[in-house]
């Protein structure tokens, strides 16, 4: 078991953690990618030539060329613009999600994990969502309303919110047992100042580790619901999609899929990097050994 | 004390399967949007509707309508197609097969692939063959289930020609066709499945390699491999096993992917095709059998701990 602590962990102390911490360079390379990623999505417009959905008949399935970057697809539309504005629905989707998964599952799981009359309850919906597969539930949810932004986001952050409330709820149970929290109670702190001031803290570091699993997540599973067809219209370009353009004219030219998947794998696998590296740092488990 | 924890597991599994009952059931009712609209199109008449609404029980109350429906389930009737107006249960019975001989394959590659990997990294912990291990399961993770699969057909496909890029041939139509139409879809779908149960398999046999009795079996003697797979293995199992089991739900969305990727006529293309037709019936009785066989899946599990295991009774 871990040793009593006295104090609530804190803010500051968590990022004195993170920054005592020499990244690997393999972390390096993937916050540089997501940088790069951010950036290419930011300024998508400037780093191509092209509209990515123009269709321009005359120019199709053209071969890389100082014009078009990296080909073009069946319609004649520009790849590598397709690709660049791609990277615009994963993120804007991927952090929409992930908010919103943290937003609805944080309060969830420290009300389950303090008030234990609840528990049950939000428990056993909880266990009831878990058991729906994510690209069902997140499909039908789809198939109900008309596909948006704002639809796409929803249907994919509902099946992530069970993981957040668990892993909340489970430090909270286990933050209840330390001494400083026992030491807050018999000193009167109440329902809102006790789940504030000395149960939230304890929650953010594995939060933040979850958060980079949703974001991963979460882009997966939009791309995913673009390609079968039940994503973000056709008309705004996603990795997804592109990919699910692609498949007819695989065998002539793989490229059309190629691209997309290959910034789709790089990004997820940085994620996952990242999200990695952060557990390293701030899981007492394995911090504590250094400390 | 056996027959008691089987009655208290099976109760405690009630409550999750009427909330899964509520959420498939709620999808279609709680949502915005008129069900009848939907299945009419937008320019459907106010009388074709109210005829459809009728149809469909929508103008009773809520509660009696989902009583109907439940009512229904439990007598194994669970509905009609919206569309094709065939019983939902026909149309899923012709999908099971491939569907079922897909998941069979991808979890024999899984066993095949993830217990001696994971075994083999925990053993050499620390070693070269540990770390590619364990970036082989960050890759599993991070390769997304449709990208895989292109490069699987791509490579073994069109170029090699080893196996079948599309399709699926029954196991009646002889083993070579069936093999060369499963073998990618199976590896596909198990990658991720894989890089989980790799990775617990590691996790869970560093702990258990640490045992005095490990100690002991090895200072009698025994060759290292039968330590190995018949000491450890066997007590790592529980937290593997259980990993399989909250798995599943996970392998139903790669079920979905693959399917899709190998056009594959199982019950993932029948999500999507009910999905993309708008046939609510066969939407809610998919999302309610796979959340029920999760639940199920996993009280199974949990019985055959207590059955393997006293100490799990009496907690």
């Amino acid at each position: 078991m871990s040793s009593p602590r006295l104090t609530a962990p804190s803010w500051s102390r968590l990022v004195r953690e993170l920054g005592s911490h020499r990244p690997h360079w393999l972390t390096g390379l993937a916050i540089a990618v997501l940088v790069a990623l951010v950036l290419a999505a930011l300024l998508a417009p400037l780093l191509s030539a092209h509209d990515p959905v123009t269709m321009v008949p005359s120019e199709r399935l053209r071969p890389p060329s100082p014009d078009h970057l990296l080909g073009t697809d069946a319609m004649g539309r520009d790849l590598w613009a397709r690709v660049l504005w791609g990277a615009r629905i994963s993120l804007v989707v991927g952090a929409g999600a992930t908010l919103g998964a943290v937003v609805i599952g944080l309060p969830l799981g420290l009300v389950s994990g303090y008030f234990r009359r609840l528990d049950p309850f939000v428990m056993r919906v909880m266990d009831g969502l878990m058991a729906i597969p994510g690209i069902l539930l997140a499909v039908a949810l789809i198939a109900i309303v008309r596909p948006s932004l704002t639809t796409v986001m929803i249907a994919i952050l509902i099946p992530e919110i069970p993981s957040v409330v668990r892993l909340v709820r489970a430090r909270v149970l286990s933050a209840r047992e330390e001494p400083y929290v026992e030491a807050a109670r018999l000193l009167g702190t109440g329902g809102a100042k006790m789940l504030w001031r000395h149960l939230l803290p304890n929650t953010v570091a594995p939060l933040v580790v979850q958060a980079a699993h949703v974001f991963a997540a979460a882009i997966l599973t939009e791309s995913a619901l673009s390609f079968l067809g039940v994503g973000i219209g056709t008309e705004t370009p996603s990795w997804g999609n592109v990919m699910a353009d692609g498949r007819l004219y695989f065998s002539i030219k793989p490229a059309l899929i190629f691209w997309p998947a290959a910034a789709l794998t790089l990004t997820i696998l940085s994620i996952n990097i990242v999200g990695d590296a952060l557990r390293d740092a701030l899981d007492p488990k394995t911090s504590k050994g250094k400390g | 004390m056996m027959l008691r924890f089987f009655v208290w597991r099976l109760a405690s599994a009630v409550p999750v399967v009427a909330i899964i009952a509520v959420i498939a059931f709620g999808l279609l009712h709680l949502t915005p949007g008129d069900p009848a609209r939907i299945v009419l199109g937008e320019n459907a008449t106010a009388e074709n509707l109210a005829a459809v609404r009728t149809a469909m029980g929508l103008d009773l109350p809520l509660p009696v309508q989902f009583g109907h429906w439940l009512w229904g389930i439990l007598h194994g009737d669970l509905g009609v197609s919206m569309i094709s107006r065939a019983p939902v249960s026909r149309l899923i019975g012709q999908r099971i097969g491939p569907t079922v001989a897909l998941a069979l394959c991808a979890m024999t590659v899984t066993i095949a692939v993830a217990l001696p990997l994971g075994v083999l990294a925990a053993w050499k912990r620390g070693a070269l063959v540990d770390r590619a291990v364990l970036a082989l399961s960050v890759l599993g993770f991070s390769v997304p289930v449709f990208v895989l699969g292109y490069v699987l057909i791509g490579t073994f496909a069109v170029d090699l020609r080893w196996f079948a890029a599309q399709g699926y041939r029954s196991p009646a139509d002889g083993l070579v066709p069936f093999l060369r139409h499963m073998t990618l879809p199976a590896i596909t779908l198990a990658s991720t499945y894989v890089a989980l149960i790799a990775r617990m398999t590691r996790a869970s046999m560093v702990e258990v390699l640490d045992e005095d009795y490990i100690r002991t079996a090895r200072a009698k003697g025994l060759a290292e491999p039968r330590v190995l797979f018949r000491h450890a293995l066997r007590n790592a199992a529980v937290p593997i096993i259980t990993v399989v089991g909250s798995g599943f739900a996970m392998m139903v969305s790669g079920v979905v992917i693959t399917e899709s990727v190998f056009n594959i006529p199982g019950i993932g293309r029948l999500v999507v095709d009910s999905v993309l037709s708008r046939d609510y019936a066969l939407i809610q009785a998919l999302i309610l059998l796979t959340g029920v066989l999760y639940v199920v899946i996993n009280l199974l599990i949990d019985l055959a701990y207590a059955l393997t295991d006293p100490r799990i009774r009496y907690q």
